[in-house]
C-alpha cells in the first residue's frame, strides 16, 4: 500500500538540517497552509541558545525606566517564554540575580507576574476564553460589533502609516511591543468597531508568542470586556511612546487619533 | 527501553524537559496549525526550538493518534507531559490518559486566590515575588 499524505496519518520530519535556510526552505514545502497565511520568516531565532541569550542581557532597571517606549529596554523574551524553552521561574530567577533588592526589578517582575495571572485565569475558564467575559462599557453591545476585520487593515492599507507599519511589523517579525499591541487592538475595537475575537484570532496567527491567555485577556482589557473601561490611546500618547517612528497620520495629514480623549470618548462610545 | 515516554507540546520546546534513555516527541498538529491559522514564522521558530532538543522525535499529523503510535513503537505504557492551562493541551493530555509533570511555579498561591482583577491577585503574590 502506498503511502499519501491527506495529513490524517502521522508524518515523521527531519531532526537535522545543514543551514537555516534549509530548514526553511522545507518549512515552506511542508507547511504550505502556514507559509499561505503569511510566507516571512523571522529574524528572531528560536531554541535555547538564542533564549540564553535573551536572559543574559536583561536590564531589570532600565526596563522600569523605559519599558513603555518603543525604543525601551524590553527583554524580548516572550517568544522563549510561550514556548518554554525558558520557564517563568528561571526569568524571575535570572531577574533577581541581577538587581541587589527585588524592589528595584519590580516593574519586570510585575510583568512576569502579569503572564502567571492571564494563565491561571485561563486555567479557571478554559475555552470560555473566547467569550466576553463582561459586557463592553462603551455604550456598545457585543452585536453592534463587526463580526470581520476589515480588508484594508488586513492588507495594511488603510493609509494611516502607525496603523499600516504595525500590520506589516506583525506580518514580518512575529513581534510587536506591548505598546504596540495595545494601540493596534484600540483601533480595531474602537475605531473600526469590531468585536475584539477577531482581532485576537488574527494577532495570535502571526504572533511568535502568540498565547490564547495573554493575547485574548488582553484584547478583551482593551474592549473593556475584562476591564472597567476601554482603552483608547490619542496622537500625543502615541507620538510619546512610538518615537519618530510614526506619524499617526495618513497621506492627507489627517489623523483619526489627533483629539483630546473627552473629543475621542464623544466620537467613539456612546 | 523505557516503560514510558515524554509528549513534548509547544509549551515545552527546552531540552530540560528531556530524560536521559526516555523517548520523546513532538507532533505539529495539523488541526491547530489549520485552525489558529499558524503562520510560516511560528512554525519556523518552534522547529529551531526543537532542533536544539537532542533525540526528540518530530512528527505531523493528529496529537493522540502520532503519541499513542510512538509510545507502542517504543513498548511504553506511560506517557509524561507538562501540565498546561491551555484548554487545547489539557484535552489532548487527557485524551492520551498523559502524566502531568509540574513546572516550577513562578508564585506559590492557594488554588483559591480571587483572579478577577489582577490587583486582587497582585496584593497576593507582590509580597512572595519581592521577598528577599
Amino acid at each position: 500500500m502506498l503511502p499519501h499524505d491527506d495529513g490524517s496519518s502521522p508524518k515523521t520530519l527531519p531532526t537535522e538540517f545543514a543551514s537555516r535556510d534549509d530548514l526553511i526552505a522545507f518549512c515552506r514545502s511542508e507547511f504550505v497552509e502556514s507559509a499561505g497565511v503569511d510566507n516571512h520568516v523571522s529574524g528572531t531565532r528560536g531554541g535555547l541558545a538564542a533564549a540564553d541569550e535573551r536572559l543574559q542581557s536583561i536590564d531589570p532597571v532600565a526596563y522600569g525606566r523605559t519599558r513603555n517606549h518603543y525604543d525601551g529596554a524590553v527583554t524580548r523574551l516572550s517568544p522563549y517564554l510561550r514556548h518554554g524553552v525558558i520557564s517563568l521561574a528561571e526569568a524571575r530567577d535570572q531577574v533577581r540575580s541581577l538587581v541587589g533588592s527585588p524592589r528595584q526589578a519590580e516593574k519586570l517582575l510585575q510583568e512576569l507576574a502579569w503572564r502567571d495571572y492571564y494563565r491561571r485565569v485561563l486555567d479557571e475558564i478554559g475555552t470560555e476564553v473566547w467569550e466576553d467575559i463582561e459586557p463592553y462599557k462603551t455604550g456598545y453591545d457585543a452585536d453592534d460589533y463587526a463580526s470581520q476585520l476589515p480588508e484594508d487593515f488586513v492588507a495594511g492599507e488603510t493609509g494611516n502609516d502607525f496603523v499600516d507599519g504595525t500590520v506589516h511589523e506583525l506580518y514580518e517579525t512575529g513581534y510587536l511591543h506591548n505598546q504596540g499591541r495595545m494601540k493596534i487592538a484600540a483601533y480595531v475595537v474602537h475605531w473600526r468597531r469590531v468585536r475584539w475575537q477577531a482581532g485576537a484570532e488574527w494577532m495570535l496567527s502571526h504572533l511568535l508568542d502568540g498565547d490564547v491567555a495573554s493575547n485574548n485577556l488582553s484584547w478583551q482589557w482593551v474592549a473593556s470586556t475584562f476591564a472597567a473601561k476601554p482603552y483608547i490611546f490619542n496622537l500625543e500618547n502615541l507620538l510619546r511612546w512610538t518615537g519618530d517612528r510614526f506619524t499617526g497620520r495618513g497621506p492627507d495629514g489627517d489623523s483619526p487619533f489627533d483629539a483630546s480623549y473627552d473629543q475621542l470618548n464623544d466620537r467613539l462610545f456612546v | 527501553m523505557s516503560d514510558t515516554i515524554t509528549w513534548v507540546h509547544d509549551e515545552m520546546l527546552s531540552p530540560r524537559w528531556l530524560k536521559p534513555e526516555q523517548p520523546a516527541i513532538f507532533v505539529f498538529d495539523n488541526e491547530w496549525i489549520r485552525q489558529g491559522r499558524i503562520s510560516l514564522k511560528r512554525i519556523v521558530f518552534m522547529y529551531e526550538c526543537l532542533l536544539e532538543m537532542p533525540g526528540v522525535s518530530i512528527a505531523r499529523g493528529k496529537v493522540a493518534e502520532s503519541v499513542v503510535a510512538f509510545a507502542a513503537k517504543h513498548g511504553a505504557e506511560r506517557i509524561e507531559t507538562a501540565r498546561s492551562e491551555d484548554p487545547r493541551l489539557k484535552r489532548q493530555a487527557a485524551d492520551l490518559d498523559a502524566v502531568l509533570l509540574d513546572p516550577e511555579p513562578f508564585v506559590a498561591l492557594p488554588s483559591d486566590v480571587d483572579l478577577k482583577r489582577f490587583s486582587r491577585y497582585w496584593r497576593k503574590a507582590e509580597r512572595l515575588v519581592l521577598a528577599k
